[in-house]
């Protein structure tokens, strides 16, 4: 029997579900801040994965195949990411509004002028709503799509064993014998 | 000659052009990194004309970078979308993006052996662990993205072919 290629999607939905949670889990979130590093994490997961169930019979892996992987796992991470992080939201606007003292915090003179008008207008006054949440929902698909894709290229890279080049190069034709 | 466990020649892979660039994909994937560094630098421009537009414009890199003004880089007296570390990793892959394909010998290199990646990236985490600068931060940012781009490059080549094939 000869053997196939693992499927897309098991390894694509565990690099999501990585991303998507730990991109909108309060505190966790912030590691992104380091070079985007969860949902590259993310697409690196997958990429492990898939390399991991690759039949070494069928030779290297293509950059190809793991960019797709990495478009795969950046969409459904973006759909978890979104709706991991509306109820989470939701409830930080709940205690923020029961906490009533967000705004006299947000007076802090140490604050810096642009970061408390950007909370202020999303946490007090914008609060939540339907185009916000559509917005929200754009930009992770974005992000989530560029960066997984990076990591899962990135996770081939790392990941492939040396002994198998994933890049062959076109014959080159020999040049012309001078006269 | 240097030959590895599979025969493969480096002194053949070393002399490879890159597929596809001067195509219309590579200039779409160049203008997309223009776009994208664009965005970044329209930010504090936007603040500076006090438009309306400056909060859409600082709220998406708001997930992906911590966006402190006394890390990031200043136009017009206002802090860029991202900070320094990460304005340099998206300028170092545009850079990779349109020096690394007219550069045979590295990016022959850089396929044949994919995990010299990591030399790249030594600097920047030397830079994470001891005092740095504003210019550290942006030149170690620059140097751990520019191979990343020429892996990119060759993925989005790769699939191209593949989908290709897939209708013959």
């Amino acid at each position: 029997m000869n053997p196939q290629k693992p499927g897309l999607v098991m390894p694509a939905l565990f690099g999501a579900v990585f991303l998507g949670v730990t991109s909108a889990f309060p505190i966790v979130q912030f590691v992104n801040c380091a070079c985007c590093a969860l949902v590259i994490g993310g697409g690196m997961i997958a990429a492990y994965l898939y390399i991991r169930d690759y039949p070494q019979q069928l030779g290297p892996i293509s950059y190809g195949d793991i960019a797709l992987l990495g478009i795969l796992t950046g969409v459904i991470g973006a759909f978890i990411w979104t709706a991991v992080d509306i109820p989470l939201n939701l409830l930080k606007l709940q205690f923020t509004s029961g906490l009533g003292g967000l705004e006299e915090i947000l007076d802090d003179p140490s604050i810096p002028p642009a970061a408390r008008e950007f909370m202020k207008e999303f946490l007090i006054k914008g609060g939540f709503s339907l185009a916000m949440a559509l917005f929200s929902f754009l930009v992770n698909v974005l992000i989530s799509v560029i960066f997984a894709t990076i990591g899962s290229i990135i996770g081939l890279a790392l990941f492939q064993k040396q002994s198998t080049p994933n890049y062959t190069p076109p014959p080159q034709t020999p040049p012309a014998p001078q006269a | 000659m240097v030959s590895d466990s599979v025969g493969f020649c480096y002194d053949h892979a070393i002399q490879v052009n890159m597929p596809g660039v001067g195509s219309i994909r590579y200039w779409l994937l160049c203008v997309g990194v223009v776009a994208w560094l664009t965005l970044v630098l329209a930010a504090p421009v936007a603040r500076n004309a006090e438009s309306g537009l400056a909060p859409f414009l600082y709220a998406p890199f708001a997930s992906i970078c911590h966006q402190i003004p006394a890390r990031s880089i200043s136009v017009l007296g206002h802090p860029m979308a991202v900070c320094a570390r990460c304005f340099g990793l998206y300028l170092g892959f545009l850079l990779g993006l349109v020096v690394l394909p007219h550069w045979a010998r590295m990016s022959g290199r850089l396929l044949m052996r994919p995990r010299l990646l990591v030399l790249f990236w030594i600097p920047l985490a030397i830079d994470l662990c001891l005092p740095n600068t504003a210019l550290s931060r942006f030149v170690t940012g620059t140097v751990a993205a520019f191979p990343v781009a020429l892996f990119v490059w060759i993925a989005i080549e790769d699939l191209r072919l593949s989908t290709a094939r897939s209708y013959l």
